[in-house]
């Protein structure tokens, strides 16, 4: 019989469908491999862009705090002693001037000056840069205490380990933005700040007892003082929670990973 | 002493231009002498060993108020320090205390106050100036540690009751009489309770009776 035998059909059909089956399968490993790498590249310049967008947001805050530290200096080295040679002059003027004129200058003065700490103060707490912390956010709550008919108390550890200054200066600013909105918008009579350290944890709580920070309030990022203390957990690589305490107030919980 | 010599050391010029005015209407100040910052301050002491107190600011250049506090402290120890700041910081007053600075004062304190701490303080080594009292009051409302009781128990009656008399500003000319000692005697009763404690100022003493619980005025 001339021709190709059947055997022959069949095998070459056999290594034909083979071929076609291995070319098929280079072909999906080839789009499966290429895809997963494309991922891999992808992710890889999301994390670069995001480790780029945290740097510029770290310097952006870092060079507000330089900024604000210098002003506050400026205004409680420099201008309050200005102020404070006004009112020692006053002072020494003794009975050369009439009681009353120079009792009503010494106030104005006095409340002038009172004025300048408390703006220098907010701005940045000598304390803060000196002390640390924890110094830092006691000195808060005498202050504002003295401010207003809250109760502001610190508890919580007396010193810090493995905390840098930078995260301290984060740290701070998101308790004196707890802080704040509490004593401002939560009609609390009582604020509690605490600071805790252990096994290479920092907690970090604010907690009041006020009306508590209303759900639609807490979901929109617009709300500043809110979107402030998203950043700076974001920088920190913290976590940062709300809760709602029983019977009333609010909880701001942040805990942050210490080495050591 | 009868007047008491100060040096005022302050680097804005202004500020020491003013209080150096107000200064000089105060009856019981002596001799007045100006330093623009710690180094000059202890080259004034150096040659001019008649100054009795300083008044000292906190943040200055060259040498600040902490430095400078320290070095006197340790080179002349008979000079009384008075720091005078602006800074109404806590956490200041409770560092320069533990050196062993003699009393606080801000820089806004009633004249009143500043010329009674003045002579106080250059008499008996302590006086409830606005800030110490403060950060008396504070500490009074913190439990005391076991172990300060325990101290307390290492004082003589005498000394204890000496402590008190300091702690309610009765000078040491009044405790001699009421008492019917010397001033020599209380004043070595004085140095006693210090090196038993291990303090290193007037202040300290009144803060530690104040800690123990020894004294409660509030």
């Amino acid at each position: 019989m001339d021709g190709v035998s059947s055997t022959e059909i069949a095998l070459m059909f056999a290594v034909g469908t083979g071929a076609i089956l291995l070319l098929v399968t280079a072909i999906v490993l080839f789009v499966v491999f290429y895809q997963k790498k494309m991922l891999q590249e992808q992710i890889h310049r999301q994390e670069l862009e995001t480790a780029y967008q945290r740097k510029m947001l770290l310097a952006t805050l870092e060079s507000q705090e330089n900024e604000r530290s210098r002003i506050s200096k400026e205004l409680h080295d420099g201008v309050g002693v200005m102020i404070q040679s006004v009112l020692t002059n006053v002072q020494a003027l003794g009975d050369r001037v009439e009681a009353d004129v120079r009792h009503d200058i010494t106030e104005a003065v006095t409340h002038t000056h009172q004025t300048l700490r408390e703006i220098s103060f907010d701005l940045m707490p000598a304390s803060l840069e000196r002390f640390g912390l924890i110094h830092a956010l006691k000195e808060l709550c005498t202050r504002l205490g003295k401010r207003g008919s809250v109760r502001l108390v610190y508890t919580g550890d007396d010193s810090l380990s493995d905390v840098s200054g930078e995260q301290q200066v984060l740290l701070y600013r998101i308790a004196q933005e707890a802080v704040n909105n509490a004593w401002r918008h939560s009609q609390a009579t009582e604020i509690t700040v605490e600071v805790s350290q252990s096994q290479g944890q920092l907690t970090l709580r604010v907690s009041d007892n006020g009306r508590g920070i209303p759900p639609e309030v807490q979901k929109q990022s617009s709300g500043l003082g809110l979107f402030n203390l998203r950043t700076r957990a974001e920088v920190l690589g913290a976590t940062l929670e709300f809760t709602h305490l029983q019977p009333s107030g609010t909880g701001v919980h942040v805990q942050l990973a210490t080495h050591g | 002493m009868d007047k008491v010599n100060i040096c005022l050391v302050d680097d804005h010029r202004l500020f020491r231009k003013a209080m150096s005015r107000l200064l000089s209407t105060f009856p019981r100040v002596g001799t007045l002498t100006e330093a623009e910052n710690g180094k000059q301050c202890l080259d004034l002491l150096s040659r001019a060993p008649d100054i009795h107190l300083l008044l000292l600011d906190i943040e200055m250049p060259v040498m600040n108020g902490i430095d400078t506090a320290e070095l006197v402290l340790k080179k002349f120890p008979d000079v009384k320090i008075i720091i005078l700041t602006m800074h109404d910081s806590e956490s200041y007053m409770e560092y320069l205390l533990d050196l062993g600075v003699h009393s606080f004062l801000f820089k806004s304190a009633d004249p009143h106050e500043l010329e009674n701490a003045i002579s106080a303080i250059a008499d008996n080594g302590f006086f409830h100036t606005a800030p110490v009292q403060a950060m008396l009051k504070k500490i009074t409302s913190n439990r005391p540690k076991r172990e300060t009781l325990l101290q307390q128990h290492a004082l003589t009656e005498r000394e204890r009751e000496i402590l008190m008399l300091i702690c309610n500003d009765v000078p040491v000319k009044e405790i001699a009489e009421r008492l019917s000692i010397s001033e020599k005697t209380v004043h070595s009763h004085k140095s006693a309770i210090r090196t038993k404690l291990n303090l290193k100022s007037t202040i300290a003493m009144v803060r530690w009776a104040y800690q123990t619980g020894l004294v409660s005025g509030f």
